[in-house]
């Protein structure tokens, strides 16, 4: 709370973004939906569908039963993806943290690739998000350990660079049961990239229930994440549980990984991108970091996935390969301003 | 000297026995008795398989290998920091972007062009990197940072080029992961004559890259043109890494763990790290290549998955064994 | 042979990137003598030194040896047979060997390749008894302490066998013990006749082991001459910002310098109670 010292003059209220952010994605949904289609979807067919559902019309079917889900897919895969990178951010204090560059996207995708491909036949009994909920996990805990996160003073660098060696580990490993599963490299491509162009309904409910819990936990643990800007004695010191948040911050991120990869791969660097952005718009209180870096996930997955579609229509393109573009480039940006805090 | 000569040794007879065995191991396998039959006089059976398909593959395996260690270990030399390598610095993501490009851009293009082109690419990517890095040369972890960036925007581009042009996928990812599939004579007027030339440079500059190690202050005031050997040996370093991936493809993690496996055996005076370190890059991928063929046949996993699969691990021990930082 | 100068520095403006941190300095440094560089944070101390060690290339001005040759025409490799310097905190590269390490002194000495022969060796030999750090000859640099890891760091200069030694802060890290050990080392090369220009932070030390001081405040020589004539209340108050007492060092007659009381002692001290 600041005190006006001089008239009191009318300034917007901090959650104004969110206020901008709500028909912005209302927008790129509408925009996801209609955009590039090979039977000329236009705004007043999602209307129609909306007043007079016709079952006959091929339109309103391909409206409702391939757009939709896949948009909605979209929703809740970039709000996760950025959310965990958020948590991430918060909970290692480095800048470069988000589920593709520490790998834990790629142990997800390692234990995904595992299970579809049927190699392992007790793996593909389980239920996906399970299994790929393990795989980030290992990835997660691997990464923790190995990088030192669990030693206070963490050096960025080094979890980084542990992360890259094992993002490439897992990417190999995935590769390779890809090539011996089946031949055929195309195939490969498209597991490794990420894309979600073909979402059903079966898969909005999966995601669904995972992404809001992890939501939900995300939500929760934005106090302590407050406190943690602090530093870690500093907030132990303020009667913090340092033990408790690292846990239930580990867990609510390999939760949310786990259901992005499950519906749609491992689509890179939302999680890095998107939380630099909000507290660009936002600042650094993650009350309001949590919900505008779920909205602003969710409109950046809408449009790449929007992009990704036109970029070779009539034919469709993974949306990772987009995103992964976009976030390569950050990085490097990223990278560089990253000098001071290294020395 | 001694500990120089047990290690050289020692390697030596670990090449020739992967060798021997890589030789030998395969659809159709070749006795023992009967590889040193082929070898010295010929045998009807095995003559086309040994000396057309077999040795070849050895040879530029171990040649690229050998060549890919010696430039992780220049690279490592100039930056001062033991996890930087032509694949963490980008150059090789570099050099397979500019051959990505140039076979989707002019599909006729000539094989022999691939060679240059590849190079072409790593030395723009060094350049870009050490532009990039200009202000933090002398902070090596910010460099890997930077590089494993540009790597990263290298893959990217990559994805985004094979994605549009979806019909060259299929080589171009076996290429990417680094193979020696299928390899033959014609690739070896690419790779030699760049190791027999570079070889020579090496040596000579490996008194230089010991004074380098002291640190700039201390090297300019012993005398050594600390800029003009870093430009040197990075050259060297970055046509070394081109010539290998323009023949075998982005294999990863040998030019970064061979040279840390060539300090541990002999110290760290780079006149004794050179032979030690081809040594142990041929062997590297040769029984990379090995492996990839025996583990799953019929099916052959490109090399580069299997020296993934060894040196990540390796990496990530370095890392947590690191220092200075 | 005093009175030779070592180094003529004349009209040298030099700094980082083109912002100047010496702005056209003259200065004469005699040879044979202990100088040292006092002045305080950040005034040009260490970049003087890194010009005078051609590791830095003046933006103006040049400088000149005792023979009238420009430092800036000599090469490399000459420069190094004659000037020595010892940064301020030296990389120490993993697995070397002390030995190696002194022996890199020789480099200047050395074809491309760093074939040791039988005079180097004996040069080497030479600094390791000099430095008194013989007996670790085979040990891995980075088992010593530090004084003997910056006793070994000297060796390696001495090894160089220039006549120029420059020192950047070759006391910091060290424990009060070992400080004047490396400073007593340093007297007894000047009295061998080379030349050492040494940059300290300590002001007393400076007055007890330099025979002259050359005082930098923001770029720009301040004062320059024996430790007696230059250290002054007046130029501490002006250079350093510190109220002091100059008294003479019990030990040796230097200068001393006292800083004056504040705080808890201030009404305890004479002369704030005169």
């Amino acid at each position: 709370m600041t005190i006006a010292l001089s008239a009191p003059r009318w300034r917007p209220p901090v959650w104004w973004p969110l206020c901008v952010m709500l028909p912005g994605l209302a927008l790129a949904f509408a925009l996801s939906l209609s955009s590039f289609s090979l039977f000329g979807l236009g705004w007043m067919d999602m209307w129609r569908v909306l007043i007079d559902y016709d079952p006959t019309s091929i339109k309103h079917q391909v409206l409702v039963s391939l757009r939709l889900p896949r948009a909605l897919v979209a929703i809740f895969v970039g709000a996760s993806l950025a959310v965990a990178g958020l948590v991430m951010q918060g909970m290692t204090r480095n800048e470069l943290a988000s589920p593709s560059v520490f790998g834990v996207s790629a142990g997800a995708t390692l234990t995904f690739a595992l299970s579809a491909t049927g190699l392992w036949p007790g793996l593909s009994a389980l239920p996906i998000v399970l299994v790929t909920f393990c795989g980030a996990g290992i990835a997660g805990a691997l990464v923790f350990i190995l990088g030192g996160l669990h030693r206070a003073p963490i050096n960025p660098v080094r979890v980084v660079l542990a992360g890259v060696a094992l993002n490439f580990l897992f990417l190999s490993l995935t590769r390779a049961i890809v090539i011996l599963a089946d031949e055929n490299a195309y195939g490969v491509f498209h597991w490794l990239t990420g894309s979600i162009g073909n979402a059903t309904f079966a898969d909005v409910r999966l995601v669904i229930p995972w992404t809001l819990l992890g939501l939900i936990a995300a939500f929760w643990l934005s106090h302590p994440l407050n406190l943690l800007r602090l530093g870690e004695e500093r907030m132990q010191n303020l009667g913090g549980g340092l033990g408790r948040v690292r846990w239930l911050g580990s867990l609510t991120v390999i939760l949310l990984v786990a259901a992005g990869v499950s519906v749609a791969g491992p689509v890179g660097f939302v999680g890095l991108m998107v939380p630099h952005i909000c507290r660009f718009i936002v600042g650094q209180d993650y009350r309001l970091l949590v919900p505008m870096c779920s909205l602003t996930g969710a409109v950046l997955m809408l449009l790449a996935d929007t992009l990704a579609r036109g970029l070779r229509f009539p034919d469709d393109s993974p949306v990772g390969i987009l995103t992964t573009l976009l976030g390569a480039g950050f990085f490097l940006v990223l990278a560089r301003r990253n000098r001071a805090n290294v020395a | 000297m001694t500990r120089l000569l047990c290690s050289a040794a020692g390697l030596l007879a670990t090449l020739l026995l992967f060798a021997a065995w890589h030789l030998g191991a395969g659809a159709v396998s070749i006795a023992l008795p009967d590889l040193w039959q082929t070898l010295i006089r010929g045998h009807p059976d095995y003559d086309f398989i040994f000396w057309d398909y077999r040795l070849p593959r050895l040879v530029i395996a171990s040649l690229a290998g050998a060549g890919l260690a010696l430039s992780g270990l220049l690279v490592q030399g100039v930056v001062r920091n033991p996890l930087a390598s032509p694949d963490i610095l980008g150059v090789t993501g570099g050099a397979s972007l500019a051959v990505v490009v140039t076979t989707l851009a002019w599909t006729g293009a000539p094989v022999t062009l691939v060679p240059f082109v590849a190079l072409a690419g790593g030395l723009a990517s060094a350049g870009l990197l050490l532009w990039l890095a200009r202000s933090q040369l002398h902070q090596p972890t910010s460099l890997a940072l930077i590089g494993i960036a540009l790597a990263a925007l290298f893959a990217a581009a990559i994805d985004f080029l094979l994605t549009i042009n979806p019909l060259e996928i299929n080589s171009s990812l076996i290429w990417l992961t680094g193979s020696v599939w299928g390899r033959n004579w014609s690739h070896l007027p690419l790779l030699l004559p760049w190791l027999a030339v570079l070889l020579p440079a090496a040596v000579y500059l490996a008194y230089q890259l010991d004074l380098l190690s002291l640190g700039d202050d201390t090297a300019i005031s012993l005398g050594t043109r600390v800029g003009r050997v870093r430009i040197a040996a990075l050259l060297t370093a970055v046509v070394l890494a081109s010539a290998a991936v323009s023949v075998c493809g982005a294999i990863s993690f040998v030019g970064l763990v061979a040279p840390h496996m060539a300090r541990f055996l002999v110290g760290g005076r780079h006149v004794r790290l050179i032979p030690v370190c081809l040594l142990l890059g041929a062997i590297m991928l040769v029984s990379a290549d090995l492996f990839a063929r025996i583990l799953m046949p019929p099916i052959e996993l490109p090399a580069g998955i299997v020296t993934a699969f060894i040196g990540a691990p390796y990496f990530i021990f370095l890392i947590t064994r690191y220092r200075h930082w | 042979m005093p009175n030779v100068p070592a180094f003529i520095i004349q009209n040298l403006t030099v700094g980082y990137s083109g912002q100047p941190i010496l702005n056209q300095l003259d200065l004469t440094l005699d040879s044979g003598r202990v100088t040292a560089l006092i002045g305080p944070n950040g005034c040009g101390k260490s970049t003087l030194l890194k010009a005078m060690a051609r590791i830095l290339t003046p933006a103006s001005g040049g400088i000149r040896l005792s023979d009238g040759s420009a430092l800036s025409a000599l090469s490399a490799r000459e420069t190094a047979q004659r000037i020595a310097l010892l940064p301020q905190s030296p990389l120490v590269p993993e697995g070397l060997k002390v030995f190696d390490l002194v022996a890199y002194g020789r480099s200047p000495h050395l074809n491309a390749f760093g074939h040791l022969r039988e005079r180097d060796r004996e040069a080497i030999q030479q600094a390791l008894v000099r430095t008194d750090v013989e007996s670790l000859s085979d040990l891995p640099l980075a088992q010593l302490s530090g004084g003997q890891r910056q006793r070994v760091w000297m060796a390696m200069i001495l090894a160089q066998q220039a006549d120029i030694i420059l020192l950047d802060e070759p006391t910091t890290y060290l424990d009060l013990a070992h400080q004047y050990d490396l400073l007593d080392l340093v007297q007894d090369l000047a009295a061998d006749g080379r030349t050492v220009i040494t940059v300290l932070h300590d002001l007393n030390q400076a007055c007890r082991y330099a025979d002259e001081l050359v005082v930098l405040k923001q770029g720009r020589l301040m004062d320059q001459g024996a430790p007696k004539k230059v250290m002054t209340e007046a130029m501490l108050r002006e250079v350093f910002s510190l109220d002091a007492q100059i008294l003479d060092d019990p030990e040796t007659g230097t200068p001393l310098c006292v800083p004056r009381a504040r705080g808890k002692y201030y009404h305890q001290a004479s002369w704030a109670v005169a």
